[in-house]
């Protein structure tokens, strides 16, 4: 049910299937039937698993937002998110880089922790953050049982962005740190480069579409 | 055809208040045992009229046991007016193609 059905209908919607069933077995055994045949009744006066999901399924009032949506939820939440976290972090470092110096008086040089705080962070912008969003594209999808489209275009949109990401750090003569860069562009001197970071993102298309294909034959 | 289902569920609706199980016997003794609707069916019914503000749900707590109760909202009972006045068209033209077909 979850495949489809909004998570807060399918709790209210079994804890009600559950409870009527119990009303109708209680109205069996008043009846004189024994608990097994109560229980028994009461399954075939409420219906089979195929049918109830079938009433659900068949009402897109209780579809869930991805699926009434998924090109919005796949295609353009989550590179939009990527771009967010992406501008929010250079921020946060940024603004971290400015306490070091203008707060605590420590000048921002290659040794200092400015540089470890650059490379997590660039570490984590350029490598990790694409690969977390095109994963979490991936299981929203799985857990949905969404079509494939949107969620590949919005996988491969984050993948190809992130990729295509780059960021720099310049340091003076003296090992100063003296700006921070980034843009969005491709280079016929990095596509070394370019290809290992969509890998991981391309391992996990990978791994989401051989999944899909299990969950679906199953 | 189609409308039928919503079309009695907003009429007791708009009765009184009713959790699912009520609501499928007070169907069943209404129309006679005419109309039984499935059970389990009626839940996705009724969440359905309740994502369409057709019908309210609340909470409560009846000899210990917690039932979710619905009833008509206003839009529910015009929405059962409008109804009510398209299936007394429909049967009326189909009562009169079946009386003029039989003389």
């Amino acid at each position: 049910m979850r495949a489809g059905v909004a998570p807060r209908r399918v709790r209210r919607l079994i804890a009600e299937w559950q409870a009527h069933h119990t009303d109708l077995s209680g109205a069996a055994a008043d009846a004189g039937a024994g608990p097994a045949e109560a229980a028994l009744l009461a399954d075939q006066q409420l219906g089979d698993d195929a049918t109830l999901l079938r009433a659900c399924l068949n009402r897109p009032e209780l579809l869930s937002v991805t699926h009434r949506h998924p090109r919005l939820m796949f295609g353009v939440v989550p590179p939009l998110l990527f771009a967010l976290v992406f501008v929010v972090l250079i921020a946060i470092l940024v603004q971290a880089l400015d306490v070091l110096h203008a707060g605590f008086g420590i000048t921002l040089t290659r040794s200092s922790p400015a540089e470890r705080m650059v490379t997590i962070t660039f570490g984590f912008l350029l490598w990790v953050l694409p690969a977390l969003v095109v994963g979490g594209i991936a299981h929203g999808a799985l857990r949905q049982r969404a079509r494939r489209l949107w969620p590949l275009i919005g996988m491969l949109a984050v993948a190809l962005v992130g990729a295509a990401t780059n960021l720099g750090v310049q340091w003076s003569a003296s090992g100063v740190l003296s700006s921070l860069s980034g843009g969005i562009g491709v280079s016929t001197e990095r596509v070394l480069e370019l290809l290992a970071r969509v890998a991981p993102a391309g391992v996990i298309v990978v791994a989401y579409l051989w999944r899909r294909r299990s969950v679906h034959a199953s | 055809m189609a409308g039928v289902p919503e079309l009695l569920l907003l009429q007791l609706l708009s009765a009184r208040e009713m959790y699912g199980y009520e609501l499928a016997r007070a169907v069943r003794l209404a129309t006679g045992d005419t109309i039984q609707l499935g059970e389990g069916v009626l839940y996705p019914a009724l969440h359905a009229l309740e994502r369409r503000s057709l019908v309210r749900a609340r909470q409560r707590s009846v000899q210990g046991r917690t039932r979710i109760y619905y009833t008509a909202t206003p839009a529910g009972r015009r929405r059962l007016l409008q109804l009510t006045r398209e299936w007394r068209r429909i049967s009326s033209a189909v009562d009169g193609a079946l009386a003029g077909s039989s003389s």
